[in-house]
């Protein structure tokens, strides 16, 4: 499949900041997950890729499409879903998705009928027919993104998209968003600072930091589980534990959550962790093979820590 | 937990060229505003003055021996100036909010976002306050003059004044050209819809009060030109003959108006421009 | 949904909850509607030093338990008291608080500095202790490099950052943080999430609320759970669990050996579910504590080889889910 979205050596500078600095990258089909900690030209990249800045060098191409040459054809193909948020004074739901489908071209009768359907998709009920200034924080993310979806983009870029919703309306946003991806064929690059998200939602991410790509890849690729590392959590008082581990050969550091990662001596297996506990008397609640998450990735990737 | 199977197909049908964004922002405009009873009320308001003229002509029709006015052009000019009062209020209700309400709510994120171009968006905004501008002006001139010719006994009327329309298209175009820019500018200064209201009132009033003090203080006729309403007044005789009561300064009207019109069109450039569309 | 034994009745009044001698925050039945609508109702509490995580849907009431708290409103029935004096109008008391909101607005014209030494001074620091206090503030929070700067050219993180600074400049005993994380980068949470441990672990006590459960989960295990102006759940989040009997703990075994460890786990009577899966067994038990003790000696003697024990449900999103979702 060929890469939804291509970044070509990429340059861009204000004055003397640079934001970004030969930034090269490629986004493959799928869901892709933008990140970067805030200074490292990810919305400088957005506003490249979405036609409104010229990089001062370098190039990209949308879907095939060449962002300098045909910025408008871009923006025909893609939908945008901001971080904060916006609409139109005295327009309800149906009133800015149908406004929306016809600003990109659509006829009046198709973008109200689309408006109608994204909304149901977004699961924005009879809500719809109210001023959106009278919406809540989910509701008013629901018509973000259904308005990005009317005209049926391939790719949407979606920005912060779970920002104040409540854990329940954050999973069904994510399911959204993997359900857009896996099985209705629309491309979508997230751009969040939740990583736990990103790795709900994408198969692979691109790494900004101080205007330059620094990871690429799938996130299986990107994580290699450590081979003898494993994460422990006892009930109680982890003390006369930890004496066992010791004891048995193995190391142990503590983490946060009351979880402690286990070092294992060379030869030795999981079962060095359930000696320790019997030996000690302690109950093990919790045990698995330490993989870095997507997060240590970051923190090195980014040069902290 | 629910479950979403709720198809969302993609899109199969057209769209329509690129070209015709700006008509669609600018209808939108003009129905989110004819949606308010306190506009129509406005509106309705500003037919009075038409309406009044054309009981003249009817007047002047009916019992010719008492001519309480000459229906000529310097009529026609006089309706054209009277109308232009209305300028100013329109400019503060419904021309304050078109850009500064977008900024305020981000909606100016959600336009730039879709395929069009920043001239689009202008165009179509301007186009929303110039259908107002113009709907009060040269409606009722057209109106008027053919009420005037169907009284007509003859073709004397005509014949002498066949140009009016052409003189009144004229005047409603430039007219609604250069106060458009010049609201939409001053719209897009800030994101508050009554701040641009007040400023507007402020400055139009200010520069007439200060023209007419510079007008004393130096003796020169000409100054009149610095406030814009007195320049669109002086713009009337531009395309109605005559001369006002200043002197013949209409050049001076005209490239005054220039100007404001360029300096609007580029303050309205950047500060379109600087929209941070992703924040 | 579920009820949670120390809270029989939902709400815990009367002698439904834990009293806390010496408790730094306390909540007496404790109500507040605002016309006909209901915000908290009925409510009793006793906080005392730690984190204690804040949680619950939107709408749930806890903006108005944190502006009760924080003095900026009065029940309309019970008290609210913090360290043993009612909060409303009491000087002394604000003192010893400190509040991030979740609004996001700054006098955008001051600097990071500024605007913390200023606040800083609002509490009765003099001058010069208000300025070395706030710088240190604002090095906690990695933002003294930037502090000179105006707050308007900051970014979301940065000022995010700087509430942060001047919820703790004048070392509260009480910290009350709305959404502090929001707009973070992960470096940033990384860093923030480890501050409010150390303040929590120093002796302050920390109310945190936030709708990123696993970021509750990195700084504490105690939460206070919301609904419907209710307190619903209290305490530890893996004793609650425990206390919700109508969930059975699924438990995840990853082995080799998965139908030996089955077979043997089929026969234990507090087992109510084994289903063998490539990979390993899913077990579904009633009671955790007895399950959890005997594993150790049974996988030894039976020589199987478990790669991994973890338990789909035994966190913060599942209790969530049982109790309010």
């Amino acid at each position: 499949m060929p890469n939804v979205v291509e970044v070509e050596a990429v340059t861009m500078r204000y004055g003397r900041m640079t934001a970004l600095d030969a930034a090269t990258a490629a986004f493959p089909d799928g869901a892709v997950g933008l990140l970067g900690p805030n200074g490292a030209g990810k919305t400088s990249l957005l506003k490249v890729l979405l036609g409104f800045l010229v990089p001062t060098t370098g190039s990209a191409r949308v879907l095939g499409m060449n962002v300098l040459e045909q910025p408008l054809d871009v923006r025909q193909a893609i939908g945008y879903m901001p971080e904060v948020d916006c609409h139109i004074p005295g327009l309800n739901a149906v009133e800015l998705c149908s406004y929306a489908g016809e600003l990109c071209g659509m006829p009046r009768v198709e973008a109200i009928q689309r408006a109608h359907e994204a909304l149901y998709y977004a699961n924005l009920g009879e809500a719809r027919y109210r001023p959106v200034e009278t919406y809540s924080t989910g509701m008013k993310q629901r018509v973000k993104l259904a308005q990005a979806l009317v005209h049926g983009p391939r790719l949407v870029f979606l920005d912060e998209p779970t920002n104040g919703l409540d854990p329940k309306g954050r999973i069904e946003m994510l399911q959204l968003i993997r359900d857009l991806s896996r099985k209705k064929g629309v491309n979508v690059i997230l751009s969040s600072h939740l990583l736990k998200d990103v790795e709900e939602t994408c198969s692979s991410v691109v790494m900004l930091a101080k205007g330059k790509v620094v990871r690429q890849g799938t996130i299986a690729d990107l994580k290699k589980a450590a081979l003898d590392l494993y994460e422990v959590r006892v009930k109680g008082d982890p003390d006369p534990f930890t004496k066992s581990v010791t004891a048995c050969g193995a190391s142990w550091k503590p983490m946060n959550d009351g979880l402690l990662e286990v070092s294992l001596a060379n030869g030795t297996g999981s079962e060095i962790l359930f000696k320790a506990a019997a030996e000690s008397g302690a109950q093990i609640r919790h045990l698995t093979r330490r993989a870095p998450t997507l997060e240590d990735v970051f923190a090195r990737a980014v040069g902290a820590e | 937990m629910p479950i979403y199977d709720q198809s969302y197909r993609p899109y199969r049908g057209s769209f329509s060229s690129h070209a015709t964004r700006w008509l669609t922002i600018a209808r939108t405009g003009l129905i989110q505003f004819l949606k308010r009873r306190p506009f129509l009320v406005f509106i309705t308001l500003t037919f009075i003055p038409p309406i009044v003229c054309g009981f003249i002509i009817y007047f002047a029709h009916r019992f010719p021996e008492q001519t309480l006015t000459k229906i000529d052009a310097e009529f026609f000019r006089r309706l054209m100036e009277i109308q232009t009062v209305w300028f100013l209020l329109l400019g503060i209700y419904p021309g304050a909010g078109l850009i500064s309400n977008d900024l305020r709510w981000n909606a100016i994120q959600l336009y730039l976002s879709k395929p069009l171009t920043k001239l689009d968006y202008v165009l179509g905004k301007f186009a929303t306050l110039a259908t107002f501008l113009v709907g009060i002006t040269l409606l009722p001139g057209l109106v008027l003059f053919i009420l005037e010719l169907s009284f007509s006994s003859d073709s004397k009327f005509l014949v002498a004044y066949w140009w009016i329309p052409l003189a009144l298209a004229g005047y409603a175009a430039s007219a609604a050209t250069a106060w458009g820019l010049i609201v939409l500018a001053i719209s897009s200064l800030s994101k508050n819809s009554r701040y641009v209201g007040v400023l507007l009132f402020t400055l139009s009033l200010f520069t007439s009060g200060f023209a007419q003090f510079m007008r004393g203080v130096f003796g020169r006729d000409g100054v009149i030109v610095i406030s814009g309403l007195d320049s669109l007044k002086i713009l009337t005789y531009v395309f109605f003959g005559g001369v006002s009561e200043y002197g013949d300064h209409r050049v001076g009207a005209v490239v005054m108006l220039a100007l404001m019109s360029v300096a609007s069109a580029l303050i309205l450039r950047s500060r379109v421009r600087a929209v941070e569309v992703v924040t | 949904m579920s009820t949670v034994q120390p809270h029989g009745d939902g709400n815990g009044s009367g002698a439904g909850f834990t009293h806390l001698p010496g408790a730094v925050l306390a909540c007496r039945g404790m109500s507040r509607w605002y016309g006909q609508v209901i915000g908290i109702n009925d409510v009793n509490l006793d906080l005392g030093p730690g984190v204690t995580g804040l949680l619950g849907p939107n709408g749930a009431g806890k903006s108005t338990l944190m502006k009760l708290i924080t003095g900026q409103i009065r029940p309309s029935r019970g008290t609210v008291t913090l360290f043993g004096e009612t909060v409303w109008d009491n000087p002394n008391v604000m003192r010893r608080l400190g509040f991030c909101p979740e609004q996001d607005s700054f006098y955008e014209g001051l600097s990071g500095i500024e605007f913390v030494t200023g606040l800083a001074r609002l509490n009765g620091l003099s001058r010069a202790e208000a300025k070395a206090r706030a710088e240190k503030a604002l090095e906690r929070v990695d933002l003294l490099a930037a502090a000179g700067r105006k707050i308007g050219g900051y970014s979301k993180g940065m000022r995010q950052r700087v509430k942060m600074a001047q919820s703790i400049v004048h070392d509260p005993q009480i910290l009350i943080l709305d959404e502090p994380l929001s707009g973070m980068d992960p470096i940033a949470r990384r860093a923030s999430i480890r501050l409010i441990r150390e303040m929590g672990a120093a002796g302050a006590t920390v109310i945190v609320s936030s709708h990123i459960l696993h970021e509750i989960e990195g700084m504490t295990r105690s939460i206070l759970l919301v609904h419907n102006g209710r307190i619903v759940a209290e305490g530890d989040v893996h004793e609650i669990r425990d206390l919700i009997d109508e969930h059975p703990h699924r438990i995840f075994m990853e082995t080799g050996d998965a139908r030996k460890l089955a077979e043997a786990l089929v026969r234990w009577k507090d087992v109510q579910g084994v289903r063998v899966d490539e990979g390993g067994v899913l077990v579904e038990t009633i009671r955790p504590d007895a399950f959890y003790s005997r594993i150790p000696s049974l996988v030894l003697e039976q020589g199987i080889a478990v790669e991994s024990m973890t338990s789909a449900d035994d966190n913060l999103q599942a209790v969530f889910d049982y109790l309010v979702g």
